[in-house]
């Protein structure tokens, strides 16, 4: 998505920032960026400022920095994101777009005042499956009665649908068989991140608990039960009331299941290898629930 | 008149070293307007390789970036591959 609204624009400085850099880091890699300097023992901050000013003057628009943050593992601490960010548009009066998971933004990124967010939700299932490099694998889907099973467990993730997608092509002759591998290994792979949170902290399972009537707690809760989530969180997230389709009280923090394997596990308490029938029953429920 | 001669002939064969060496040390066309022109058409006409379809998003960064203040900068979060 960014990619796209930044087609066609000057001046686009694509930076990926890892886990845990410092800011000193980052500044250094965009300045190495804007210069194009592969020499690290050198100071670029000077030649940088400089470029950045002639882009401004002669295109009358600075620069667009984008940091993309990479996926942060359990040991590893946030980048430096929002000093970086600060730095770069106030001292070098660049544009900056910081392009980031739940898990690789720091708090502090969205909380400086500085900051423009826009949260991006999963798709809704008209969009996805109107996705034209998706149309062959959905039509097949329908067609094996799968569609709702895989929506279940996939949910509105187009890069989930795009594995699967690859998947088939390898093996086109055994869709079922594809469908069955592809969802054990989502909901096996949500199991395990349910287990290790509680292993963390048993507490939590008090918490995950709640989602098997409700799909959104309120993070208030957290507070209510004096838990802290583990950091990477990768069985919930928190997003603002607004962003939910059909919620009203806008602005109230929420937490929501991470994924749609995860909201499966957490309302229905599935195993790790279910059989397509059992998903398929399940898939038959969930419908009837929203229905109702 | 001798010593000025001598004092630019030095100058001009450290040049003749050094316009080369900042040159492949990666310096000399890399600092000024010349850089700044590179990087801005280097992306000027470069389309995604995969265009999103969310239209709505895509044209609210767009506005987004377009209007960000001064000192403020744009932050795009979710999910992982829902872009």
């Amino acid at each position: 998505m960014v990619n796209t609204a930044l087609q066609c624009t000057v001046g686009v400085v694509p930076v990926r920032v890892a886990a845990g850099t410092s800011e000193e880091k980052i500044l250094a890699d965009t300045f190495k960026a804007i210069t194009r300097s592969n020499t690290s023992f050198l100071d670029h901050s000077a030649s940088a400022r400089r470029v950045l000013w002639w882009h401004h003057f002669l295109f009358r628009q600075p620069a667009t920095v984008v940091l993309r943050a990479a996926e942060r593992k359990p040991t590893q601490q946030f980048a430096d994101l929002d000093s970086s960010a600060r730095a770069l548009t106030y001292d070098y009066g660049a544009r900056v777009l910081i392009d980031a998971s739940n898990n690789s933004l720091p708090d502090a990124a969205t909380a400086t005042k500085r900051e423009d967010v826009l949260e991006v939700e999963p798709m809704q299932r008209e969009l996805l499956e109107a996705l034209p490099k998706l149309q062959t694998l959905h039509v097949a889907l329908k067609s094996a009665n799968l569609a709702d099973v895989v929506w279940m467990c996939v949910g509105g993730n187009p890069a989930d649908y795009e594995s699967l997608a690859t998947k088939w092509t390898r093996q086109p002759s055994d869709l079922e068989h594809v469908v069955a591998l592809f969802v054990q290994n989502l909901i096996g792979r949500a199991n395990d991140n349910v287990s290790s949170a509680v292993a963390s902290n048993e507490r939590l399972q008090g918490l995950y608990d709640m989602f098997r009537e409700s799909s959104e707690v309120p993070s208030a809760t957290l507070k209510e039960m004096k838990l802290v989530r583990p950091s990477p969180d990768k069985v919930l997230r928190a997003v603002k009331l607004r962003a939910l389709a059909g919620s009203r009280g806008g602005g109230r923090r929420m937490l929501i299941p991470a994924d749609a394997a995860t909201a499966l596990v957490l309302r229905t308490g599935i195993s790790d290898t279910p059989s397509l029938e059992e998903l398929k029953a399940l898939a038959a429920a969930e419908k009837e629930r929203n229905w109702q | 008149m001798e010593t000025l001669s001598h004092v630019v002939s030095i100058v001009a064969s450290l040049a003749a070293i050094a316009v080369p060496s900042a040159a492949a040390l990666g310096l000399a066309p890399r600092v000024g307007p010349m850089r700044a022109i590179v990087l801005a058409l280097s992306t000027r006409f470069r389309r995604a390789r995969d265009v999103s379809q969310r239209a709505k998003e895509v044209h609210t960064l767009r506005s987004m970036l377009s209007t960000v203040q001064e000192s403020q900068y744009v932050v795009v979060s979710g999910p992982k591959g829902v872009g």
